[in-house]
């Protein structure tokens, strides 16, 4: 326990001192100010729009974190034998890579909230300086539905640990880790659209199965809108909430699980 | 405190170790001497588990620490943040990680400069610091440990391990640098082509030993 709290720890600091996270926190206080350029252009809800925006940013942030901080990192950690250093301490691999997920997610957490209080801060200006605009109220389900954008985010970076033990480095890491985020945006939409009762009437039976088990079966880490729509206070049913996160916390834990058993039978040369 | 049985590795159908079996009792340094590729990474990394041998066995009889050919350490971290995730993890008192910074010789200066900012020869430094962290009589596996280093810091690495070696920690050493092996070890195992060719005793630590085992190099290469 004391070795996965070291690392656990050590991973944060890792993150922390380095200069693009500290780079990213400046962003996370900065952006949600900025947005308030293109929030003028708009002659709608301003509340609304800069919910919108901020959402666009967050997802921007939490991207560049899993594929410019926790990729680079682990990747180097395997390529360039930082990872026998560290098991030579002797920790188990299993232990290595939960704690190197867990001081990752971890690090995740300050860039959320300073993202929070910088959008709070902003809210409350737009709230104050245009009242006449600004009709969305600043209750707490803005924060709950950045908050949830932030898990499949920590989806993605359980599938970067599967990705990076069965790959070679870390350009296909990237490939792979990029064909994933794009497919869990692309194809769900799609899937969703061809199962609909005007399409799904005119397909195969056979084909339609096949697409009820893809969408199914396939992660959709956009989220987007489950968290937009409570964020603009327009609640899901609780049981579709309550999916929406084991099925987050499920493809994070499946994918370390995978990435585990790989990693304890691989050979680190 | 290390007892190695007929240990290989196979990668497909090439063997790259085969039929390894030697003995390393405390207080005692074996060089492990050979071209690039002879298998000697590979050796070390079988007995860490960091390689799954594909034959024979390892007996480990205390834990063994390791200082791996040089990898790239955590830029952004500074050398005693290092050192102290390390007794963290262990549960060791923190001064370790100072004492076997004091004891690497890196001027404390860096102790706090990120590794960024640490040239190779610093690193290196931090690298034996790591190894060094931990208690006095255990089994020193080093590949390489001179990588990098110049003349006046190699012959005090080259001090503080037999200083460890005199306190009764075993060491088994992968490196190109015969003066060096013959300075600090007892004996060398000669390997080329994944295989063991030759043990060879060193008595008297001279420069005539030292020939002999460059000679005993080329003849096997």
């Amino acid at each position: 326990m004391n070795a996965a709290m070291a690392l656990i720890r050590f991973t944060f600091a890792e993150v922390f001192h380095h200069r693009a996270y500290q780079l990213m926190m400046l962003a996370c206080l900065l952006l949600p100010w900025l947005m308030l350029v293109p929030m003028s252009l708009f002659l709608l809800d301003l509340g609304k729009v800069l919910a919108d925006l901020l959402f666009t940013v967050e997802h921007m942030l939490m991207a560049g974190f899993v594929f410019f901080m926790a990729l680079p990192l682990m990747a180097r950690d395997i390529e360039q034998k930082i990872c026998h250093l560290l098991l030579s301490v002797p920790l188990k691999r299993s232990t290595y890579l939960l704690s190197r997920y867990f001081g990752m997610s971890a690090a995740m957490l300050p860039l959320m909230g300073l993202l929070l209080l910088s959008s709070a801060a902003v809210f409350v200006f737009v709230a104050y300086q245009w009242p006449d605009y600004t009709t969305m109220d600043l209750a707490w389900h803005v924060p709950l539905g950045e908050m949830l954008l932030l898990l499949p985010y920590l989806a993605l970076l359980g599938v970067l640990f599967l990705i990076v033990v069965f790959a070679s480095g870390s350009s296909e890491s990237m490939v792979f880790l990029f064909s994933v985020w794009l497919l869990s945006w692309a194809v769900p939409p799609v899937l969703e659209a061809l199962m609909r009762p005007e399409v799904a009437t005119k397909m195969p039976h056979g084909l339609f199965v096949l697409v009820q088990g893809l969408e199914y079966i396939l992660p959709d880490l956009t989220s987007a809108k489950l968290s937009l729509d409570i964020a603009h206070a327009q609640w899901p049913p609780p049981d579709m909430l309550w999916a929406y996160v084991c099925e987050h916390f499920s493809y994070a834990a499946i994918a370390l699980i995978v990435a585990m058993l790989r990693f304890e039978r691989k050979d680190l040369a | 405190m290390l007892r190695v049985e007929g240990l290989g590795k196979r990668y497909g159908k090439h063997w790259a170790l085969r039929r390894a079996s030697f003995e390393i009792r405390r207080g005692e340094a074996v060089g492990l001497l050979g071209a690039n590729g002879a298998g000697k990474s590979t050796l070390i990394k079988c007995l860490l588990g960091l390689l799954r041998p594909s034959e024979g066995q390892v007996h480990l009889a205390v834990e063994a620490s390791y200082l791996p050919e040089q990898p790239q350490l955590p830029g952004a971290l500074s050398p005693l943040a290092m050192l102290r995730f390390k007794c963290a993890a262990r549960n060791w008192p923190e001064e370790w990680a100072e004492s076997a910074l004091q004891a690497s010789g890196l001027a404390q200066a860096a102790w706090e400069r990120p590794l960024r900012q640490c040239s190779k020869g610093m690193q290196q430094r931090v690298l034996i610091a790591w190894t060094l962290c931990g208690p006095d009589s255990k089994l020193m596996l080093l590949d390489e440990p001179m990588s990098g280093l110049d003349a006046l810091g190699r012959a005090e690495i080259l001090s503080l391990l037999q200083a460890r070696k005199d306190a009764g920690a075993a060491i088994l050493m992968c490196s190109h640098i015969v003066p060096d092996m013959v300075r600090l070890c007892d004996r060398v195992l000669l390997i080329s082509g994944g295989l063991i060719r030759e043990e060879i005793a060193l008595s008297d630590h001279s420069l005539v030993e030292a020939e002999m085992l460059e000679e005993s190099l080329v003849r096997w290469q």
